[in-house]
């Protein structure tokens, strides 16, 4: 099959930027990817994007130019960005193309996200009784897990300190600032047993990345990481996902782990051979499951390895190493490419400050509601 | 919405009933902190508020056993 590389990576610094619209943010990312790359817009062949709240892909095309490429909009919640890389890449493998943008940006307001249950096929009265907010979701699904595999709510600290202490070392992170352990369990309650700190929060960027054929990035004479894997997977009947005023009694695997071991499986590689991970940390507990998810852990053994320090900086595995979504914060359309995008910087050894030395293996996770997870594996 | 109002902490669940279903619900009870998995439930009514006409509209909701 044709190999897919990633020739240039561009972002837009997260956080708040009142004087910039989404577009902006989206334009910035693109003219960053590919001036890394030394490429022209003309010579993009079809763009795949998303952005929940900032405006069409198409609507990019005034300030970048009127070439008359394909704009393809993609909309699936937090895992966006990785359908759109996922839709770029198989864009490639099909031989239709050979150098594709993957672009996605956002601007939200302060606050959750207020979701709609009609929207989203649910009765208003799940909304109206004070059930669907997804705070709520992701406390409930911790504490079940806390429960049955023995975490402690200082384990739910630790990866929130970790998040901060990355960020300050993240450029394009949002929040730059150590916040002590003590502080982040002492914050208010917000869904117990997560505190204010332990979350993440809507916030504004943009990130781009341009990806080429093994054999267009050759005669371009550029280079770029390979990607080995990008998967996604959406929930079984059995899943417990957010948004589920009902469940059945028995579990189904989540889409992460689907996801997970599809990616593994195509890329031929275990989960010990990855050397640094970007996983979806929508608040600490997610980091958490979602390293057991991925297949990084046994269910219950993530106290001993947090508390042992193999997720930070240093450690045998550094997860979330720009301070993952609890750091930069999360524009919808954007937030699946900033892990890839900090994957490339790794594999490119120039994530200064945060380096993980001699990183081959890179790996990404993001999930969105109510439950697709996307997966990709790089390799440098 | 009102949302001047002052926040009243509640607390909300998933509640399995024998083996056939696990509804997502508000959980009434006296000492939320109190609460713990496992813990038997029974079914009880909740007001939740009053439409514009006075009307009491209530919900399901479940409160520990014997509380």
């Amino acid at each position: 099959m044709t190999h897919v590389h990633i020739v240039g990576a561009g972002i837009h610094p997260f956080g708040r930027h009142p004087r910039k619209t989404a577009l902006e943010l989206g334009v910035h990312a693109i003219r960053e990817a590919l001036g890394e790359a030394g490429l022209d817009w003309s010579s993009i062949q079809c763009v795949f994007g998303g952005s929940a709240a900032g405006g069409a892909i198409d609507a990019l095309l005034p300030e970048l130019g009127y070439t008359g490429v394909p704009t393809i909009n993609v909309a699936n919640g937090c895992a966006t960005g990785g359908s759109s890389l996922l839709a770029a890449c198989a864009a490639i493998q099909s031989g239709q193309y050979d150098l594709v943008l993957a672009v996605g940006f956002d601007k939200h307001e302060r606050g959750a996200f207020n979701a709609d249950p009609q929207a989203l096929g649910l009765p208003k009265w799940y909304g109206e009784s004070g059930m669907m907010l997804t705070t709520q979701f992701f406390a409930m699904k911790i504490r079940r897990y806390m429960h049955e595999h023995n975490i402690s709510v200082e384990t739910l600290g630790l990866v929130a300190e970790k998040a901060f202490e990355n960020g300050v070392r993240a450029p394009h992170a949002w929040r730059r600032e150590k916040i002590p352990l003590p502080a982040i369990l002492a914050a208010p309650m917000v869904s117990d047993p997560l505190t204010k700190f332990m979350f993440c929060s809507p916030s504004e960027g943009g990130v781009a990345l341009v990806l080429a054929s093994a054999a267009r990035m050759k005669s371009l004479r550029l280079s770029g990481p390979r990607l080995r894997a990008a998967t996604i997977r959406s929930r079984l009947a059995g899943s417990f996902e957010v948004f589920s005023p009902a469940l059945t009694v028995q579990r189904d695997p989540s889409p992460t782990v689907l996801a997970a071991r599809a990616a593994f499986e195509a890329a031929s590689v275990n989960p010990r051979d990855i050397d640094v991970a970007q996983i979806q940390d929508t608040e600490s507990g997610a980091e958490i499951m979602h390293l057991a998810e991925n297949g990084f852990c046994a269910d219950g053994a993530q106290d001993e390895l947090i508390a042992a320090g193999h997720t930070r900086l240093g450690g045998k595995l550094p997860v979330n190493t720009d301070g993952g979504c609890i750091a930069c914060g999360e524009p919808i359309g954007a937030s699946g490419l900033r892990q890839v995008y900090e994957n490339v910087q790794q594999l490119r050894q120039r994530a200064e400050g945060r380096q993980v030395e001699g990183a081959r293996l890179a790996y990404s996770h993001v999930y969105g509601a109510p439950g697709i997870s996307a997966v990709t594996i790089l390799e440098a | 919405m009102a949302h001047d109002a002052e926040f009243v902490p509640y607390a909300v669940g998933y509640v399995e009933l024998g083996d056939l279903l696990i509804v997502e619900s508000r959980i009434v009870a006296a000492d939320i902190g109190a609460l713990k998995i496992g813990m038997p439930m029974r079914l009880v009514r909740e007001r939740l508020r009053r439409d514009p006409d006075g009307v009491e509209v209530i919900t399901y909701a479940f409160s520990p056993e014997g509380a």
